[in-house]
C-alpha cells in the first residue's frame, strides 16, 4: 500500500510541521513547484486585498493609505444602516433575487420537462442549441438588444401591442415594470442553460419505470406526476438551496446595463450602489463597509446552504 | 424511425404536441429575433430600418455601417486586445490551474488541507473592489492589458471542479506509471493530462468564453481606450449615461446602424463557433455538477 504510514494523522507542533514540510518538499520537489504559481496568485490577488476589510472600520483617506488612515470603529456600518439608499438597495436586491430564483427555477424545470417530451432527437437538439444561445452573450449585447426592442417609439414589443390595439408599454424607464422586466429577461436568457442540469437528471431515470407504469395504465400525465417529478426532486432541491446562497448578488451586469436614473428606487441593487458610491463618489469606506457586510452574509449563507444540502443527502460543494 | 408498440401506446396526444410546438416556437423566436433584427439592421441604411416594422431581410443591402465603424479606428485595436487577453489568459489559467488541481488531488501531498482551505476562503470572501484596485495600482498594473489577464487569472470554482475530476481518476494510473519509474512531473504531464482531456477541453471552453465576454474588469481597472476589449468598446458605444464614458464623447456612436454593426461584431465570433461546441459545454456543466 502506498501510504498506510502517511495516513496516520500526527499532531505536530508548528516547528515539527515546518520540519515535516521541508522533508516533504525534498521528497516531492516538483509537486511544490507546480503549486507555486497558483498559490502566488491567490496570495497576491486575493489575500493581500483582504486588508480591505480594514477600510470598512477606518476613515479611509487615499493619501494616507489603508494603514495610515484613522480608525472609525463601526461608524460606517451605522451610517450604512441609516442610509435610505442602502436600505432601498438592500430591499430591491432581496426582492429581485428571490423573484429570480423562483422564476428561474420554475422556468428551467418546465423547460426540461417539456424538452423531454420531444420524440425527435434532431428537433430537440436544434431547439436546445437555440435556447442555450443567450447564455453565451453578455448583458452588454443583450441589454442593447432589449433597449432596441422595448423602445417606446418603434420597438418590436410595442409595435406588436399597437397592432393588437393596445397602448404601448414602458418597460425601460417605468419603475413599476423594471423589476418584472429584469426577472423575465433573465429567465429567458439563462433558462435554457439552467435546464441542462434537470435534463441530465431526467436522462438518468430508468426507462423501465416508464414502461412498467404504462403497462399498469398510467398515461403520460400520470407518468410525469409520479415518476419524473419525484425523481427530479432531489436535484431540484439541491439547486434551489444552492442558489439561495447567491441571494445578495442580484446580477450586477444586467442591472448596470439596463438601469437608468428613472428606475433607481426599484432597480438599484447593492452591487450597483457600491459601485456608484465607491468609484464615483469616492466614498471608499462606505463601499468597503457595504462590501464587507455583503461578503459576511453571503459566506454564511453559502456555508449554511451547503450544510443543509449535505444534511438532505446530497453532495455539497465542499 | 420505427416505433415499437410501447412507444406508440405511450405517445403524446396531438393537442399536446401542438402546445409544445407553439411554446417552443415562441421561445425560439423570442431568442433569435432580437439578434436577427440587429443583424439585418447592421446591413441596412438607417432610413430603411426605421421604415420596416419587422425586419426580415436586409432591404437596400449595404456595408456602410461596418466600414464607418472600422474607420473609427478602435475596433481593430479592441479586437486585438480581446484576442490577446483571451488567448494568453486562457493558456495561463489552464496551465496553472491544472498543475495546482493535480497536486491538490494527490493524497500524499503534505499541506493539502491547508491549501484547500485557503482556496475555499478566497472563494467565499472577496476583499472588495477598492483594495483590489489599490493592490493592482501598487503592482503598476492599472491601465495595462496585463491587469485584464492577471486579476482573474485563476477561478477557484473551476480549480475545485478540476481537482474533483483528477481525484476521480483511477489510482492505478499513477501506480503503474511509478512502477515504470516515472517522476512526479512525468506522471502528471504524460499520463494524467492526456487522460483528462474531457475536463481540460471543457474548462478551456468555459474559460475562453468568460474571458471573451468580460468587460467589468475594464470598467474597474482601466480607463482610456487603449486597453479596451471588444465588449468594453461596445459598452462605451452603446451607453452614454456613465460619467466615465462621457469624457470620451468622441466615441459616442450616434448612428444606430453603426451601433448595430458593433453588436454584431462583438457577438459574432462566439455565435459562430458556439453551435459546434455546444454539446461540450453541456457535458462540462454536468461534470461539474452531478456526480456519478
Amino acid at each position: 500500500m502506498l501510504s498506510s504510514v502517511e495516513n496516520k494523522r500526527k499532531r505536530r507542533s508548528p516547528v515539527g510541521a515546518c520540519k515535516e514540510l521541508l522533508r516533504q518538499v525534498k521528497k516531492h520537489p516538483v509537486l511544490y513547484f507546480m503549486l507555486i504559481p497558483c498559490l502566488a496568485y491567490f496570495v497576491i490577488f486575493k489575500y493581500v486585498p483582504m486588508q480591505g476589510f480594514l477600510i470598512a472600520f477606518k476613515n479611509f483617506r487615499a493619501t494616507k493609505g489603508i494603514w495610515g488612515s484613522a480608525w472609525a470603529g463601526t461608524r460606517h456600518f451605522e451610517l450604512l444602516f441609516r442610509d435610505a439608499a442602502f436600505r432601498s438597495a438592500f430591499r430591491n436586491t432581496i426582492i429581485i433575487s428571490v423573484s429570480k430564483i423562483i422564476v428561474n427555477f420554475v422556468f428551467s424545470f418546465l423547460l426540461a420537462l417539456m424538452l423531454n417530451e420531444f420524440r425527435s432527437q434532431k428537433l430537440r437538439g436544434t431547439v436546445q442549441t437555440i435556447i442555450y444561445l443567450p447564455h453565451f452573450l453578455t448583458w452588454v449585447v443583450i441589454g442593447s438588444l432589449l433597449n432596441n426592442m422595448f423602445s417606446l417609439s418603434n420597438g418590436v414589443v410595442n409595435e406588436i401591442i399597437k397592432w393588437f390595439g393596445g397602448k404601448p408599454i414602458n418597460l425601460t424607464t417605468n419603475p413599476a415594470n423594471f423589476r418584472g422586466m429584469l426577472v423575465i429577461t433573465e429567465a429567458i436568457k439563462e433558462g435554457g442553460w439552467n435546464s441542462i442540469i434537470y435534463m441530465a437528471a431526467i436522462s438518468s431515470i430508468d426507462t423501465q419505470m416508464y414502461e412498467a407504469a404504462c403497462i399498469d395504465g398510467a398515461n403520460r400525465w400520470k407518468q410525469l406526476l409520479y415518476i419524473t417529478i419525484p425523481s427530479l426532486l432531489p436535484t431540484a432541491t439541491i439547486m434551489l438551496i444552492l442558489s439561495l446562497s447567491h441571494v445578495l448578488s442580484a446580477g450586477f451586469d444586467q442591472v448596470y446595463v439596463l438601469y437608468n436614473p428613472a428606475v433607481m428606487e426599484t432597480g438599484d441593487i447593492i452591487d450597483t450602489l457600491i459601485y456608484r458610491k465607491a468609484l464615483m463618489n469616492v466614498n471608499y469606506s462606505y463601499g468597503a463597509a457595504a462590501d464587507l457586510l455583503k461578503g459576511v452574509i453571503s459566506a454564511s449563507l453559502i456555508l449554511a446552504t451547503n450544510k443543509a444540502v449535505k444534511l438532505l443527502g446530497g453532495e455539497g460543494m465542499f | 424511425m420505427k416505433k415499437n408498440a410501447w412507444e406508440k401506446m405511450n405517445a403524446n396526444p396531438w393537442w399536446f404536441k401542438l402546445i409544445l410546438l407553439l411554446f417552443f416556437g415562441t421561445l425560439c423566436l423570442l431568442t433569435l429575433y432580437p439578434m436577427w433584427d440587429v443583424l439585418m439592421g447592421s446591413f441596412m441604411p438607417l432610413s430603411a430600418y426605421m421604415n420596416m416594422p419587422i425586419r426580415l431581410y436586409p432591404k437596400n443591402f449595404t456595408v456602410a455601417a461596418y466600414t464607418g465603424l472600422f474607420q473609427m479606428g478602435d475596433v481593430l485595436r479592441a479586437l486585438g486586445n480581446t484576442v490577446f487577453v483571451t488567448v494568453i489568459g486562457t493558456a495561463l489559467h489552464m496551465l496553472f490551474m491544472n498543475m495546482a488541481a493535480y497536486v491538490l488531488s494527490r493524497r500524499y501531498f503534505y499541506g493539502r488541507k491547508v491549501v484547500l482551505k485557503m482556496v475555499l476562503f478566497a472563494m467565499l470572501f472577496y476583499g472588495g473592489l477598492i483594495p483590489s484596485y489599490i493592490n493592482a495600482k501598487n503592482l503598476g498594473l492599472i491601465d495595462t492589458l496585463w491587469v485584464l489577464i492577471l486579476v482573474p487569472l485563476i477561478n477557484p470554482y473551476y480549480l475545485i471542479v478540476t481537482r474533483t475530476y483528477y481525484m476521480g481518476m483511477p489510482e492505478s494510473l499513477e501506480e503503474s506509471a511509478r512502477l515504470d519509474g516515472a517522476g512526479d512531473f512525468t506522471v502528471f504531464f504524460r499520463i494524467y493530462v492526456p487522460s483528462a482531456l474531457p475536463i481540460i477541453a471543457t474548462m478551456c471552453l468555459f474559460i475562453t468564453v468568460d474571458r471573451w465576454n468580460n468587460y467589468t474588469n475594464n470598467i474597474y481597472y482601466t480607463s482610456g481606450n487603449n486597453t479596451d476589449t471588444l465588449q468594453m468598446m461596445l459598452y462605451r458605444m452603446l451607453n452614454n449615461t456613465d460619467h466615465a464614458v462621457a469624457e470620451f464623447s468622441e466615441n459616442l456612436v450616434n448612428d444606430k446602424s453603426r451601433r448595430m454593426a458593433g453588436i454584431v461584431i462583438a457577438a459574432a465570433p462566439l455565435m459562430c463557433i458556439y453551435p459546434f461546441l455546444q454539446k461540450y459545454f453541456a457535458k462540462g456543466l454536468m461534470i461539474g455538477s452531478i456526480k456519478g
